[in-house]
């Protein structure tokens, strides 16, 4: 049972010796079922699942932020089980990365809910106050919230900016990422219990010469070598401004009279940092890489090919196949578009990966629908774009392309990969769609989320 | 070709109008190199069939586009009204905006052109183009007004003959103010009553001056006197984006007054066949139409703006008209979104029909509007006599698309003949 009034339940009949079962599993982040309560959890997870349904979480970003927890049954509906105050603030329906009053996608970020592996513990932030919460998963799904904390980065004006985080079990390590640096990536640690306790290293991905970058999300590599950040302007919007009548400035005057835009990687070859990740999980110095295309947002793996991931980009408005060595060495494949007929930049941000890596579902901010690309080997195709019809918004959102769009965000396919979910935040409104062979999505849910402010999927 | 009027039957709300019942003439200029008209007649079915091609002895742009500086793309000169008919149908008059000519041609009974006179405007040809694009005629003063797309001397006069010659006159003109040396107008409408000449704009800099970004997209909004952003566009929102001339008895032209046009770019002026006081302007940035008046001291008001349907980006670049015989029906070509879009004019206001009233019709995929929608760039119009059909240019299309109209507002397509790629312009017809 979730408690709102801030009493953690820290003490369950499941409890385990967390930090033993992480000694026992390090480096194994794919989650390999061992013996004790964490795996019988896990294995009881998974018999859900595997039956149809499961859990999904998606945070709402409120002012008090919670976590809805739905239950979603084997044809893929969705009912509301609970909502549990984080304990932290939410940004509301403000938008700090451009300094817009209400917008979907406040902090164009991904990843701000996840799970651990193992899926005892749920972590998300909180980005209005700078914070994290972390979350005990119950067998049933239910979650009890276990603590809070701070990030370490202060909070400038109406909100902070944490917005995506990754987790290394076998270190007991958090990275928080925030949209505005110089302290992009906070480091916290996590104890058996799930309890977080904020460190003091910080990492940035600004340059010498760019130094308020806005990075998008933290994605650890499968081997857990390195860890991955996305980027996706060099200067925020909030900070270039407006044009009198409302639209953002995206290229800046340099001192030498040309224009240089103002997304990341475009074209300087810069756009996708890794940090190599230390024995004890610390970061060292990040390397700067060339993307390939503007504004390379979304890193996902695949799921049995530990060294190729997809990155879904921006202003490149497509995706590209990438593969990481050993050593954090990067090689980026050719960018495949989608159809950008509709308007530049397209906003192509996020990703969904199928169980079988067969197909890569990408979400189009700028144009209100989801397309889906085919990999086969080391070649990305187009299957199906779009792969589902617009959702409309209530009109009063457009994209950087000047449509007015529903500002689709974060995605989550399920395990199975019969069902994909889709927050579509502008219309308040987190979609369900079936799967289907060719690529394409057929809708077959609906529920009703609170206005812009909702980011974050992660479920089982 | 005199030709008795029908009335147009709708018996229903959403009947097809009816056709006059055989057609007529037809007339578009490719604005290639080698410039020429194309002369189409059209059937009392609507659709189309090319009766000749007859040289204008001058030269067009090609599909260089001098507002740009695009190596290739519709909407040459961002303008309107490059070929225009004399009203008792002896004349037609055609632009030639690669080499700033003007082109007078008679047209016979039959419909057919005879080239009359090729004449300079007057304005020197300054790079790879010229830029005259604009003509209205003044049938009491035997005046022809020629605008070009860059100033300082937009408008030029020549005097027209009987005989259809042509006379290039000294007097020239513009619509740059003390602020804005750089401005570049759309199109030139004489008033029923003769005593006035409107002139449209779209920018108060061209996209040719401000330049292009590395991405190849348009520079929109330049930083002036204290840093501060400012768009473009004309009357955006400075109130000065109409230019009205006060048009003397020997067609020469009063110090212009400018008008707050009511909107961003008002490009597109449209006088009413029944209300010679009343005319609509298509906005390219205010995204809509609105309708204007000239008051019996001479001044214009502008009423409010009905923007379309805007999802789809903006600006819309919503620019040329057509108005209905019976003045019940505006439709407004799009050219960043590839359709039309219509109104109906009920009482003394506009109100939408349809948006849009016809499907996209796509374009090959090399043009982009203002809004960075790929589009098949749409630009002249023109609506038959009856109002039972209307012929609209997709340059990039390579087309010229017939619809039907119907009573809802709605344009359903009936015909369609290739054209020139990205270059022709005007349309004209009886």
């Amino acid at each position: 049972m979730c408690k709102d009034n801030g009493e953690v339940s820290r003490k369950s009949s499941e409890q385990v010796d967390r930090r033993a079962f992480l000694q026992v599993t390090a480096g194994a982040i794919t989650g390999a079922a061992v013996a004790g309560g964490a795996a019988k959890i896990a294995a009881a997870q998974t018999n859900r699942s595997e039956r149809g349904g499961g859990p999904l979480y998606m945070q709402t970003n409120e002012l008090r932020n919670a976590i809805i927890h739905y239950r979603r049954d084997a044809k893929g509906a969705l009912t509301e089980v609970e909502r549990v105050l984080t304990g932290g603030a939410g940004s509301g329906t403000f938008k700090p990365s451009s300094g817009q009053e209400s917008a979907p996608n406040a902090f164009e970020g991904a990843g701000s809910v996840i799970l651990s592996p193992d899926r005892r513990f749920l972590f998300t932030t909180n980005g209005g106050d700078n914070s994290v919460s972390s979350f005990r998963v119950g067998e049933d799904g239910r979650l009890a919230r276990l603590d809070v904390k701070p990030t370490g980065n202060a909070v400038d004006g109406k909100s902070g900016t944490a917005k995506s985080l990754a987790y290394v079990p076998s270190k007991g390590m958090l990275y928080v990422l925030h949209s505005f640096g110089p302290d992009h990536v906070r480091l916290m640690s996590v104890d058996a219990e799930g309890t977080l306790t904020a460190r003091r290293e910080r990492y940035t991905v600004n340059t010498q010469e760019k130094t308020d970058r806005v990075p998008t999300m933290a994605v650890l590599s499968p081997d857990g070598k390195s860890l991955l950040v996305g980027t996706v302007f060099d200067q925020p919007i909030a900070h270039t401004g407006l044009y009198p009548d409302g639209s953002p400035i995206l290229w800046v005057r340099q001192p030498d009279g040309t224009y240089k835009v103002i997304a990341s990687n475009a074209p300087d070859p810069d756009g996708l940092v890794v940090f190599p990740v230390r024995g004890d999980g610390t970061l060292g110095a990040a390397k700067f890489h060339d993307a390939k295309a503007g504004s390379p947002f979304y890193i996902a793996f695949l799921n049995s090919r530990p060294n190729t991931f997809v990155i879904g980009y921006a202003v490149g408005d497509g995706c590209a196949l990438a593969t990481i060595d050993g050593d954090g060495k990067i090689n980026v494949g050719p960018l495949v578009k989608i159809d950008t007929s509709a308007g530049l930049p397209s906003e192509l941000c996020w990703l969904a990966v199928s169980a079988d890596d067969r197909t890569v579902y990408a979400t189009n901010f700028g144009y209100s629908y989801i397309s889906s690309y085919r990999i086969d080997g080391a070649k990305l195709s187009i299957a199906k774009d779009p792969a589902c019809p617009k959702v409309p918004g209530d009109g009063s959102f457009r994209g950087v392309n000047t449509t007015v769009t529903s500002g689709p965000s974060d995605c989550w396919i399920t395990p199975d990969g019969a069902h994909l979910y889709q927050i579509y935040g502008n219309a308040s409104a987190l979609v369900g769609y079936a799967t289907r062979p060719d690529g394409s999505l057929h809708e077959i849910t609906r529920v009703k989320i609170p206005h812009n402010s909702p980011q974050g999927l992660a479920g089982f | 070709m005199a030709r008795e009027m029908r009335p147009m039957a709708m018996s229903g709300p959403n009947e097809t109008r009816m056709s006059n019942g055989h057609g007529g003439h037809l007339y578009t200029q490719t604005n290639e190199i080698k410039n020429c008209i194309i002369h189409y007649q059209w059937s009392a079915n609507g659709s189309l069939t090319e009766v000749e091609r007859c040289l204008t002895g001058g030269a067009g742009s090609g599909e260089f586009k001098p507002i740009s500086g695009q190596e290739s793309a519709p909407n040459a000169f961002e303008g309107a009204g490059s070929v225009i008919l004399t009203p008792d149908r002896r004349f037609l008059f055609a632009t030639n905006g690669g080499d700033n000519s003007v082109s007078s041609l008679r047209v016979g009974e039959d419909g057919r052109l005879t080239l009359l006179d090729v004449r300079p405007t007057g304005n020197p040809v300054e790079g790879r183009s010229g830029t005259a694009k604009s003509l209205a005629y003044a049938p009491a003063s035997g005046t022809l007004f020629v605008l070009h797309s860059f100033g300082p001397d937009h408008l030029r006069l020549m005097s027209v003959d009987a005989e259809g010659k042509l006379a290039g006159r000294p007097e020239r003109y513009t619509v740059n103010t003390h602020d804005k040396p750089n401005r570049v107008s759309t199109m030139v409408v004489v008033s029923p009553n003769e005593k006035l000449v409107f002139v449209g704009t779209t920018f108060d800099e061209p996209i040719v001056s401000t330049g292009l970004y590395p991405d190849g997209s348009p520079i929109l909004w330049v930083q002036r006197g204290g840093g501060a952003f400012h768009s473009i566009a004309s009357n955006a929102p400075d109130p000065d984006g109409l230019a009205v001339f006060p048009l003397r008895e020997d067609g020469a032209l009063g110090t212009a007054r400018f008008y707050d046009g009511g909107g961003g770019s008002p490009f597109y002026i449209a006088f009413l066949h029944g209300r010679p006081d009343t005319f609509v302007i298509g906005y390219a940035v205010g995204d809509g139409c609105a309708m204007g008046t000239i008051e019996e001291d001479g001044k214009v008001s502008i009423g409010p703006l009905v923007k379309i349907d805007t999802s789809a980006g903006v600006p819309t670049e919503l620019c040329w008209l057509g108005v209905s015989p019976d003045d019940r029906t505006i439709y407004a070509t799009n050219f960043g979104y590839s359709n039309i879009s219509s109104y109906h004019i009920n009482g003394r206001g506009l109100e939408i029909a349809c948006d849009p009233a016809c499907p996209k019709v796509p374009g090959d995929g090399t043009a982009r509007g203002l809004n960075g929608t790929v589009t098949s760039g749409p630009s002249d119009n023109w609506i038959t006599p009856d109002g039972a059909y209307l012929y609209q240019i997709y340059g990039n299309a390579s087309k010229l698309v017939g619809y039907a109209t119907h009573s809802d507002g709605s344009l359903k397509e009936i015909t369609s003949v290739k054209i020139p790629y990205n270059s022709p312009q005007g349309l004209a017809g009886f």
